[in-house]
């Protein structure tokens, strides 16, 4: 009898950590003609159904933010586990092709949109092309091939993190992305770089004229590099993406079916999924993010 | 007809005559089951096992009542994405059971009602569930076959049920359970 006890109990407790899949909107049609010679890219965001913050929530998240020093977000890095499983199609029955997804994203504070981002340095010849936070990575697709694929929850982590160090902490966003940050403690908010924000003001301040004159010339210079602010985010505080964004540019015509599976350690998502932003709209946090923008749009 | 109810009266007698003794009182019953998910919501739930705990007590040596928890996992084949995920039926409800003794043998029907929970909302873009409802209630029932060990108090069985989810689309499910039985107290 006490066996059998134990049983329903783990058996109970299983439920503790059931997933919640949230549907695409609609399928993703990309890689036809766009009539210019060009494939058409094409884009889908979809916001996580997250319930309004309880007051006690907000108390013990202000008691926090005061006692590490730094802003604590709503939803923080471990609150929720999120994986992103997707189907390709190649609707071109004669001829394979190659796909490629990336994956985008926004949390509570910043949009992360690798066009809304240039890091190439003023007067460069070479110039750098922004990462997505992930994938981008060729998947062959055979004639009239469907696959399915996932980006799983580690690296939906890691690009959580990756987003907020390069909107909190001033990271290039190929050190953030190449550094493996999905165990990291904490990060250093390092200062803005000079190059990328002061001299691609229009006008440069006149303060700043000679330094910036200088750095575009001597790049290397240690005094034009960024520096360690001393300031640390700690893990506590890192955001969570609260919003998927994800671009589908194969090399022919192809589809892109996708479904966002969560799993929720607070209890902070909507138990209807996406119907609660059309059923229970006022239950839904409404989150406004913006632009992280760096440099002079690509 | 009249013939019918005659020759079943003469092997319920013939039945109860011959009996091996068994424990009468309350029980506990620990299952093993292959749960099928039939017609047409069966298209996007695979066969899964299951495990089912029962406990009660006999009324009388032909009838039992009790209580049950059961749960079984499944495969959701529903169109991709998503792919190779996993959802669990959590049933709880009451039931009876009518059973009639021949030799070491035993026959019996069964049938109840109670509750399902299905863990996630992965059958939601089949529409197999509504957004935000998680519960069902079930009515389930079946027969089997019992065979009573030497030991009056163990009893092994097989025994094949159906229930239906109501809220699930009228999900139907077919489940054959394989359990040892244990009755507390005397004959």
């Amino acid at each position: 009898m006490r066996s059998a006890i134990y049983g329903l109990v783990l058996v109970f407790a299983a439920c503790a950590n059931d997933p919640i899949y949230l549907n695409a909107a609609s399928s993703m049609e990309a890689g036809q003609d766009d009539g210019t010679g060009m494939p058409v890219v094409a884009k889908q965001s979809l916001m996580l159904p997250i319930k309004p913050e309880t007051k006690t929530d907000a108390a013990a998240r202000a008691k926090l933010a005061a006692s590490l020093g730094v802003m604590v977000p709503y939803v923080k890095v471990g609150d929720i586990d999120v994986e992103i499983e997707y189907t390709i199609t190649n609707l071109d029955t004669m001829n394979p092709g190659q796909a490629f997804i990336d994956l985008n994203g926004a949390n509570e504070y910043y949009i992360y949109d690798p066009s809304m981002l240039n890091y190439t340095p003023p007067g460069s010849d070479d110039p750098i092309v922004t990462p997505p936070l992930a994938g981008n990575i060729p998947i062959d697709m055979a004639a009239g091939a469907t696959y399915s694929g996932v980006f799983r929850e580690d690296q939906y982590e890691t690009a959580s993190i990756d987003l907020d160090e390069v909107t909190q902490g001033n990271y290039n966003p190929y050190t953030a992305i190449l550094n493996i940050a999905k165990n990291e403690p904490s990060f250093g908010v390092l200062s803005p770089s000079i190059l990328l924000t002061t001299c691609t003001m229009q006008p440069i301040p006149a303060a700043d004229q000679a330094t910036c004159a200088n750095c575009e010339a001597n790049p290397d210079d240690p005094s034009c590099g960024q520096q360690q602010t001393g300031m640390m985010i700690p893990r506590a505080a890192f955001a969570e993406m609260i919003r998927v964004d994800l671009v589908f540019h194969p090399t022919s015509h192809m589809t892109l079916d996708f479904n966002v599976r969560v799993r929720d350690h607070r209890g902070i998502v909507n138990d209807l999924g996406m119907a609660a932003f059309t059923q229970e709209p006022t239950d839904v946090t409404m989150f406004m993010p913006v632009e992280y923008a760096m440099g002079t749009a690509n | 007809m009249i013939r019918l109810g005659i020759g079943v009266a003469c092997v319920l007698a013939c039945g109860v005559a011959d009996a091996r003794p068994a424990s009468t009182g309350f029980f506990a019953e620990g299952g093993l089951a292959v749960d099928d998910v039939l017609e047409g919501a069966g298209k996007y739930a695979a066969t899964g096992p299951g495990l089912a705990i029962r406990v009660g007590r006999d009324l009388f040596s032909w009838l039992s009542i009790g209580g049950y928890v059961a749960a079984s996992t499944h495969e959701a084949t529903v169109p991709p994405p998503p792919t190779g995920q996993y959802f669990q039926l959590y049933r709880a409800g009451g039931d009876g059971r009518i059973n009639v003794p021949i030799g070491p043998m035993s026959i019996f029907v069964e049938g109840g009602f109670g509750a399902t929970m299905i863990s996630s909302n992965v059958l939601q873009q089949v529409m197999l569930t509504k957004a935000g409802s998680s519960f069902s209630a079930t009515i389930h029932g079946g027969g089997g076959l019992e065979y009573q060990l030497e030991n009056r108090h163990y009893g092994v069985g097989l025994a094949a049920d159906g229930y239906v989810e109501p809220e699930f689309k009228n999900m139907k499910v077919l489940e054959g359970r394989l359990y040892l039985r244990y009755t507390y107290g005397g004959g």
